[in-house]
């Protein structure tokens, strides 16, 4: 039974203010709109405030609402009924009838119910609907009367196929013991995850819903489990089937409740991140970011200074931040100063984790991370990679020998018909030069647009100039500084040579200022990629 | 509280027995008024009936619901009725013709009129859109239809001569515009051989049409772009002839067609040369206007939910001639032409392209709404209306226009055959518009009628018809209550059945508006209400 007298006094306020908005709108009346000569006495009552409609009666009375009849006015005035109904969050418009036969109440049947709130207002099925009811009755006769309106609220639950939603998740099932409740990862994202360790045994992820148990659960019984995101079907609890755990591990598990799939793996063996940091105090807390490296997906890398202190590595992924590296054998705390050693993932636990590096002193230390080895390499300024370092003629400041520490390359050759910025020198372009890896000082990259590849020489005796011509200098001070060249035949005021990589081959280079500087590389068609390695002596031309 | 007689009316008059006086029509503007608020409904001899309202089904009344459209030229489908017997809705396949109760054949002059005194009505006229009209007014017909027409004599944006050629012919004076790759021609509207040709289609078509019982109403001035009359061109190359041309077509108009209603465009250039300028108001146009409306002319507006073209000022205007004269809207947007422009408006899709119209129509009380014609049965307005916004076709047929009806009705239930009897009856509309019996072309033809019926027959025996009543005065919320005496006049004794109906009083107090009320109604119209001896 329901009886709201909030939403009277509402709707009666709402309809004085509608009714002296009409007032003022007509200028040769009278109104008498006296509030105390109204009579609201109308009670809309309903059999129930909640109903669960019952699939297995279509035909039974599933609410019933009455109301009483309106103050009688007399014979001077006419009194309308309008019924209205309508479904909260529905766009579709409310049902209205007039009552004009005196019959002062309402019933659907479960069936109508449904196909009122599915057919007609679009709610979900297996959910809880507000249902809105409204009663007015409106005067009219020779002076103005406020209408009496009575509301009433109802929630219906409808049935049907059950809705990928979940109030709670837990996982459950022999191979986690007590349920464990997941939290999403965000109030937006449809994720859960979870690592952590299971048992062999069986799993599957209890929801609640509105006053639904159900579960996400495989689609045929005791599914074991793979390497990829797995269908999930969402079913009555207990009518649930179950995933396989095939041995005791620590396990990573996301539940996508957009996608309805459930990814279940072995916490060690799949690193899912979207980003790496580093916390502790070797940062002062502070979550920096470790980049991944240009040269490779599986490399992240970071240089720069750290306090002495503990030192853990948290992955952010699909905006979570539940996991975090910490080194495999969680006795040491030993940076294992330049030495790559294997790291293990864990659940992050905010500033009590018992894993952790500890960074012996402060300094400048470069990390690396490999997630393919599973490896961290950690430098102290004692063991870190140092810049290479050449020696050349520099001509253009009349040092010679000139040493040099290789900090960036530059692109030079016929690809960009030497075209120069402003301020450089003819084929200096920065937008072609190559960032050194925070990885490996030895190696430099260029990932952007697709690379030009005219077909120019600078040399005037070479007759025969290739598309994409290129080399790789030190500096941009001039053209004849220490490069890497090709292995192709070259020689100095006589011929040009040219190695023709493919895309995704690995060339050899030849560095000095010699002959090589006329060797040079033809740029292979949709090349946006180029790895240099200066200490292995390698370049890779690639599209990325 | 004598400002309360606009609302409650309270009038006692005596009505003649037998068929109403001319002479009472003119009783409108008369206030007869006795003490408000307190009727005489229990009388000694009286029994009181309390009558239920009907609210939902489609009564076929004149000047209220929905218009279909229709053209003559080639992008009319052969299938046209079949196509509209069986049109997709959500509610299933439905007949168009259950919901709307006109046809609005609105197409080049030319159709209509190929030569000289050649019509498309007439028997020995056989080209196609001849072919058509007569399809199109055979099928109306068939389906309790009545035809409305709209002649456009302006080429612009045309692919055809709108204007028919032996106008140019004879010399009328005219303008070549390009529509495409085809050039068309249009008369000027101030040419004197133009206007001598089209009064005598108008007077012929009025010759043959203007009568209500075949023909709903005639619409527009039939120039400028579209027929819309705005993006006028005359011979002077400015706007010097605009007046003397709206005196012309109008006084043409209003001298031959004077039994069906005759509607004008109200927008804020009518007639000038300007396209269609929502940004500035032409400050001549609402005196024109308003001297058509004194002329005779109801109102159109043909963009109904193009929040640029229909705004403030035609809004006002519209407000300003409530329930003075019935509005027709027309939606301003195509699905076919329009597209994503619907954004600009800030319509989501065409179903809130709907709504928007509808909105606007609620607004501006309007009689009667569009069901536009697409070639493209399955993509244009029509099916727009019965696809993405069926509701408010129902409700447009439930609420919009007039609804009519009394609730309560005291009568005499023994009198004697000679007897003064006193009526009180009470009566609402349940629509937002009115009945516009105050238009010149009705002139409160519509009137109150109680009828003794005979019990076998079920015919009227005697006819007491009540002149005060002016239905043009029903307005929502507002019911207006009569007391209403007269003399018996002379009814043999016996038994009959009383009777309530609103009768044409120029068609020999006939029914002519169906009552919007539950109950057992006669097929002619007349609502039963109880037994009556006549002593």
């Amino acid at each position: 039974m329901k009886y709201n007298t909030i939403y009277r006094n509402i709707a009666r306020l709402t309809a004085i203010a509608l009714l002296a908005g009409t007032v003022t709108a007509c200028d040769d009346e009278d109104i008498d709109n006296s509030y105390s000569r109204s009579n609201s006495v109308i009670q809309l009552e309903t059999s129930s405030d909640y109903v669960v409609l019952d699939e297995a009666n279509p035909d039974a009375v599933a609410l019933t609402l009455t109301w009483n009849e309106a103050h009688p006015y007399g014979n001077e005035f006419i009194t309308t009924y309008q019924y209205q109904l309508d479904a909260v969050g529905s766009k579709a418009s409310a049902l209205k009838e007039y009552e004009d036969d005196g019959i002062y109440t309402r019933q659907y049947t479960n069936a109508q119910l449904q196909e009122l709130l599915i057919g007609h207002f679009g709610c979900l099925t297996s959910s809880n609907v507000t249902l809105n009811l409204t009663v007015t009755a409106s005067f009219e006769g020779p002076r103005v009367v406020i209408p009496d309106i009575a509301t009433a609220s109802v929630t219906v639950k409808t049935y049907g196929p059950k809705q990928y939603l979940a109030d709670r998740l837990f996982i459950g099932g022999d191979a986690v013991g007590e349920q464990i409740e997941l939290m999403p990862t965000s109030a937006t994202s449809g994720l859960y995850t979870w690592t952590g360790a299971l048992n062999a045994g069986k799993i599957n992820f209890p929801v609640i819903y509105g006053d639904e148990n159900n579960a996400i659960s495989p689609a045929e019984a005791d599914t074991p489990i793979g390497d990829d995101e797995m269908p999930a079907v969402m079913v009555d609890a207990a009518k649930a089937n179950y995933w396989v755990i095939p041995q005791a591990d620590n396990y990573r598990i996301t539940v996508n409740m957009n996608n309805h799939t459930v990814k279940i793996v072995p916490a060690g063996s799949i690193i899912e991140l979207d980003r790496l940091f580093m916390t502790g105090a070797a940062t002062a807390d502070a979550m920096i970011e470790i980049e991944r490296a240009l040269e490779a997906d599986d490399l992240y890398a970071w240089r720069g200074e750290l306090k002495a202190g503990k030192l853990y590595m948290p992955l952010e992924f699909n905006d979570d931040i539940a996991v975090s590296f910490v080194p495999k054998d969680k006795n040491s705390h030993d940076i294992n100063d330049g030495v790559a050693h294997e790291f293990d993932q864990v659940p992050t636990t905010s500033g009590t984790m018992a894993a952790y590096w500890e960074i012996p002193a402060d300094g400048t230390y470069r990390v690396v991370v490999n997630t393919t080895d599973h490896t961290v390499t950690i430098y102290s300024a004692a063991t870190d990679m140092a810049n290479m370092s050449v020696s050349y003629n520099n001509t253009v400041d009349g040092i010679n020998p000139y040493t040099q520490e290789v900090t960036e390359l530059w692109m030079w050759g016929g690809f960009n018909s030497a075209s120069h910025d402003d301020g450089l020198k003819a084929g200096f372009q920065a937008k072609y030069k190559l960032t050194q890896s925070k990885a490996n000082p030895h190696v430099f990259v260029y990932h952007g647009d697709a690379l030009p590849r005219a077909t120019m020489s600078s040399e005037s005796y070479n007759k025969d100039p290739q598309p994409g011509g290129v080399k790789f200098l030190v500096t941009n001070i001039e053209n004849n500084v220490y490069a890497y060249g090709s292995t192709a035949e070259a020689k100095r005021n006589s011929k040009v040579g040219y190695v023709k990589p493919a895309l995704g081959e690995t060339s050899t280079l030849v560095a000095g200022q010699g002959d090589n500087r006329y060797a040079y590389f033809c740029i292979p068609e949709n090349c946006n990629y180029v790895v240099v390695d200066i200490e292995k002596l390698t370049v890779i031309f690639d599209n990325k | 509280m004598s400002t309360l007689k606009n609302i409650f009316r309270n009038r006692v008059r005596l009505v003649l027995a037998g068929t109403v006086l001319a002479a009472a029509l003119t009783a409108c503007g008369d206030d007869e008024v006795i003490e408000s608020g307190s009727h005489n409904w229990e009388m000694s001899g009286n029994k009181i009936v309390d009558i239920k309202p009907e609210r939902y089904k489609l009564l076929r009344n004149p000047m209220t619901g929905w218009v279909l459209y229709a053209g003559l030229g080639d992008g009319l489908s052969d299938t046209f009725w079949e196509d509209y017997d069986n049109f997709e809705s959500t509610a299933g396949r439905v007949k168009v013709s259950d919901y709307a109760h006109t046809l609005f054949i609105r197409a080049a002059w030319t159709y209509f009129n190929p030569e000289e005194g050649v019509y498309a009505w007439d028997d020995n006229c056989n080209t196609v859109e001849a072919k058509r009209f007569k399809m199109l007014v055979k099928g109306a017909k068939e389906r309790n239809m009545k035809i409305a027409f709209g002649f456009i004599c302006d080429s612009q944006d045309k692919h055809d001569n709108f204007t028919p050629d032996y106008v140019r012919e004879a010399g009328a004076k005219g303008y070549i515009t390009t529509t495409g790759s085809v050039q068309v021609w249009s008369p000027y509207p101030d040419d004197p051989v133009f206007q001598e040709k089209h009064e005598r289609f108008i007077k012929d078509f009025a010759a043959r049409w203007d009568n209500a019982e075949e023909t709903m109403y005639v619409s527009g001035t039939g120039l400028g772009k579209w027929g819309e009359s705005h993006s006028a061109r005359y011979s002077t190359g400015n706007e010097a002839p605009r007046k003397a041309v709206i005196d012309w077509i109008s006084d043409l108009y209003t001298r031959y067609i004077t039994h069906v209603p005759i509607f004008v465009n109200y927008h804020r250039c009518l007639l000038t040369t300007r396209d269609f300028d929502w940004n500035s108001v032409d400050p001549d146009t609402e005196p024109i206007l308003l001297e058509l409306i004194d002329k005779g002319y109801s109102l159109r507006h043909d963009a109904f939910g193009m929040k640029t073209y229909y705004t403030t000022w035609e809004r006002n205007f519209a407000a300003s001639q409530r329930y003075n004269r019935p509005i027709i809207a027309e939606g301003g947007w195509v699905k076919g032409s329009h597209g994503n422009s619907i954004k600009g408006d800030g319509y989501a899709d065409y179903a809130d392209v709907r709504r928007g119209e509808y909105n606007e129509a609620k607004g501006a009380f309007v009689n009667m709404m569009d069901f536009r014609y697409n070639s493209n049965l399955t993509w244009g307005e029509t099916w727009s209306w019965f696809n993405e916004a069926y509701d408010l076709v129902e409700e447009f047929i439930a609420e919009g226009g007039y609804r009519l009806y009394p609730d309560k009705i005291s009568l005499p239930v023994f009198p004697g055959g000679s007897d003064n009897v006193t009526v009180t009856h009470r009566w609402s509309n349940l629509g937002w518009g009115y009945c516009p019996t105050n238009i010149p072309q009705w002139n409160q033809k519509y009137k109150v009628a109680f009828a003794l019926l005979d019990k076998s027959t079920m015919k009227p025996v005697k006819v007491y018809v009540d002149s005060e009543p002016c239905l043009n005065t029903w307005i929502k919320g507002r019911p207006s209550t009569y007391e209403t005496r007269f003399n018996m006049g002379g009814v043999k004794a016996g038994e009959y059945i009383w009777a309530v109906g609103l009768v044409d009083t120029t068609r020999d107090n006939e029914i002519g508006l169906q009552i919007s009320a539950k109950g057992d109604i006669t097929p002619e119209g007349w609502l039963k209400l109880t037994t009556v001896n006549v002593k």
